[in-house]
């Protein structure tokens, strides 16, 4: 405890001598694991200069914990840091994940040929694949709209030759996905044996409506 | 536990409908639960989870719902529990109408 504590002040004098953004976000990110650090405050640090040596951790930490506007504001900066593809890759995953579909495009716009950029226009075919399939409002007709528009992103994208084999594989799976999976298609065969050890095929069920829940009780 | 599934086996036994689980345990104990009388559908058995058809299907959350129609196309997928007795009485109808 008082070990703790002559370091939580030996980090205080630290930040005060030197004056200095990226030890000041690093010291309230160093508190956020006690309490709520508000991410905002921790992105104005080292917004004011970002040259100084440690600014992409910062940067990181606040995409990661960060809420929509300090992910806006990460969205004007980011452009302003040295190129750096894997803190690109986690901002587009994580606007992706929070269904933040204008940044995304904005960045695909901004990084029109590279591996981030082949990586967003999947991420963009991942969200309104997801969004298509979570909005209850949408008719049947809307909805294959929207999973078409998946498609040609992907095969647009599929045909590129620089992908790697992550991607590949994304968007392998994803194609599939959009094509086989969802509300419109055709459910694709299951053939397997029931509690009794007997084989059976879900098309043996053909004729008649069928409700079929993945489950299990842990 | 189940008692939804139990009651919509029940409801629609004499219609065009079945329940058919993908079930994630392992083979003894969803004989258990056959047995005890808490499972009264079929399943495929996957035995567990991430097994090849949940892979397949590409399930991510469980229990994940799909609702086929008679034809076999794809007319609802859900995650959550959900009140599917109106969705389920029109396709149902549908299938007697075709």
């Amino acid at each position: 405890m008082t070990t703790r504590l002559a370091f939580a002040i030996m980090a205080l004098l630290i930040g005060v001598a030197f004056g200095d953004g990226v030890a000041e976000a690093n010291k309230l990110i160093s508190q956020s694991r006690q309490n709520d650090v508000e991410a905002m405050a921790v992105l104005d640090l080292v917004a004011g200069n970002l040259k100084e040596e440690g600014v992409t951790q910062v940067i990181e930490w606040v995409i990661e914990n960060g809420y929509a506007q300090e992910r806006k504001k990460v969205g004007d900066l980011i452009w302003s840091l040295p190129k750096n593809d894997q803190l690109m890759v986690k901002y587009v995953q994580t606007l992706s994940f929070y269904g933040e579909r204008k940044q995304l495009e904005a960045v695909i716009k901004k990084l029109p040929n590279g591996n981030v950029n082949q990586k967003a226009r999947f991420r963009l075919a991942l969200l309104v694949a997801e969004d298509a399939q979570r909005d209850l409002t949408l008719t049947d007709t809307q909805r294959a709209k929207e999973n078409q528009s998946v498609v040609s992103i992907l095969d647009k994208l599929r045909k590129e030759d620089d992908l790697d084999e992550l991607l590949q594989r994304w968007i392998k799976d994803l194609r599939y996905k959009v094509t086989h999976l969802v509300v419109g298609c055709e459910a694709p065969e299951i053939e397997g044996v029931d509690q009794d050890g007997k084989k059976f095929r879900l098309s043996d069920y053909r004729g008649k409506v069928v409700l079929l829940p993945f489950w299990g009780i842990w | 536990m189940f008692p939804y599934e139990r009651s919509l086996v029940e409801k629609w036994q004499d219609e065009p409908f079945a329940l058919i689980g993908v079930n994630t345990d392992p083979p003894q104990r969803l004989s258990k639960y056959v047995k005890n009388g808490t499972i009264t559908w079929r399943n495929f058995r996957d035995e567990k989870v991430g097994g090849p058809i949940s892979s397949r299907w590409d399930i991510v959350g469980w229990p994940t719902i799909y609702l086929l129609d008679h034809k076999g196309i794809i007319r609802h997928v859900g995650q959550a529990k959900e009140d599917l007795d109106k969705t389920l009485a029109r396709l149902i109808k549908e299938a007697k109408e075709d």
